[in-house]
């Protein structure tokens, strides 16, 4: 099931780190959109950001998840960015 | 080629690995059907089985340890792991699932092909479809019966619609609800299990009956979902904690 969730996330590389919001994601990949460009096989890692207010807790909840591209797209001079999510853990705030 | 030796006991047994050919993990609880089912892939040249399995905790050692392109597992296999399926996907996220099982209800084979099966056939199944099924499979088909296409079909419907209609979401109890918060704060079923005051096992049962109620898969979906429909209210939180 794929989530049409705009969160903003830092999407951190061996070469960087890189700010980027997530078009959708689902419980096994994500899609960004950002200005940088990296390449597919590239690891990622990057944490969700869930509000504690939508989960019914008064502090937020991250996900912090490990994946690698899949495939980076250059549509109307934002880069597109798929990503697998290979594994995640819940970490409270 | 080394042939495997099924000691009935087994925990793991593996063939040695070639680069060629359809790679198998078996994974059975019971040794006859493990054996048949091996001689009937040593017939054939681009089939090997390169591991087998007799419990869910081997098989999923035996992902880990030898890459596979198929999964050929007993549903029984699964019985009370709720995230079975996601877990050997999970670890091996280029293998395929077939899962041999008895004739299931709408609800269990939708919610199956749902969680990443690709292939649902029966105990009875002859050798020469077996094979065939394999073959499909690993080139990228789903082996699925004319009733379950109508069933997978429903679902999918169904599905959109409620993704569409917030007035349509599924109804969850005030526990289930517990529950789903304390699984997006990162608990373990144990610790949950712990602060309600019941056991583990409820705790399965429960959250089996969320997956099913939501289509969800797992527990980042699960999170993800309520998210996106804003399922829990603020005040979950004090029920929890009284």
């Amino acid at each position: 099931m794929r989530f049409p969730l705009a969160l903003a996330v830092v999407v951190s590389t061996d070469e960087g780190d890189f700010i980027a919001n997530t078009q959708n994601v689902s419980a096994s990949g994500v899609l960004f959109e950002m200005e940088h460009l990296i390449q597919t096989g590239t690891h990622v890692r990057f944490s969700l950001r869930m509000p504690g207010s939508v989960l019914g807790m008064s502090h937020d909840v991250l996900v912090q998840c490990n994946g690698r591209v899949v495939r980076c797209t250059l549509i109307q001079k934002k880069f597109h960015t798929a990503a697998t999510i290979d594994d995640y853990q819940f970490v409270e705030q | 080629m080394d042939f495997l030796e099924d000691n009935g006991e087994d925990e793991v047994t593996e063939s040695s690995a070639r680069a060629d050919g359809i790679r198998i993990i078996l994974a059975d609880s019971q040794a006859i059907y493990r054996v048949g089912i091996r001689k009937i892939f040593a017939l054939e040249d681009d089939i090997r089985v390169v591991a087998q399995a007799d419990t869910l905790e081997n098989l999923l050692a035996a992902v880990q340890r030898y890459p596979t392109d198929v999964v050929l597992l007993e549903g029984g296999i699964l019985t009370g792991s709720a995230d079975a399926i996601p877990e050997i996907l999970r670890l091996a996220p280029d293998a395929k699932l077939i899962l041999q099982a008895t004739p299931a209800d709408e609800s269990n084979t939708v919610e199956l092909y749902r969680r990443g099966v690709r292939g649902i056939i029966s105990r009875s199944i002859s050798p020469d479809l077996l094979v065939k099924c394999v073959r499909k499979i690993v080139a990228g088909e789903t082996w699925i019966d004319n009733q379950s296409v109508n069933w997978v079909i429903e679902a999918y419907r169904a599905q959109a619609a409620a993704l569409v209609s917030p007035r349509s979401q599924p109804r969850l109890s005030p526990k289930e609800l517990q529950i789903i918060t304390c699984i997006t704060q990162g608990k373990r079923n144990k610790e949950i299990a712990y602060q309600l005051g019941t056991t583990e096992q409820v705790i399965k049962n429960h959250l089996r009956k969320i997956y099913d109620k939501l289509g969800v898969s797992d527990r980042l979906e699960l999170a993800l979902y309520c998210l996106h429909h804003k399922i829990i209210h603020a005040d979950s939180d004090e029920v929890i904690m009284s």
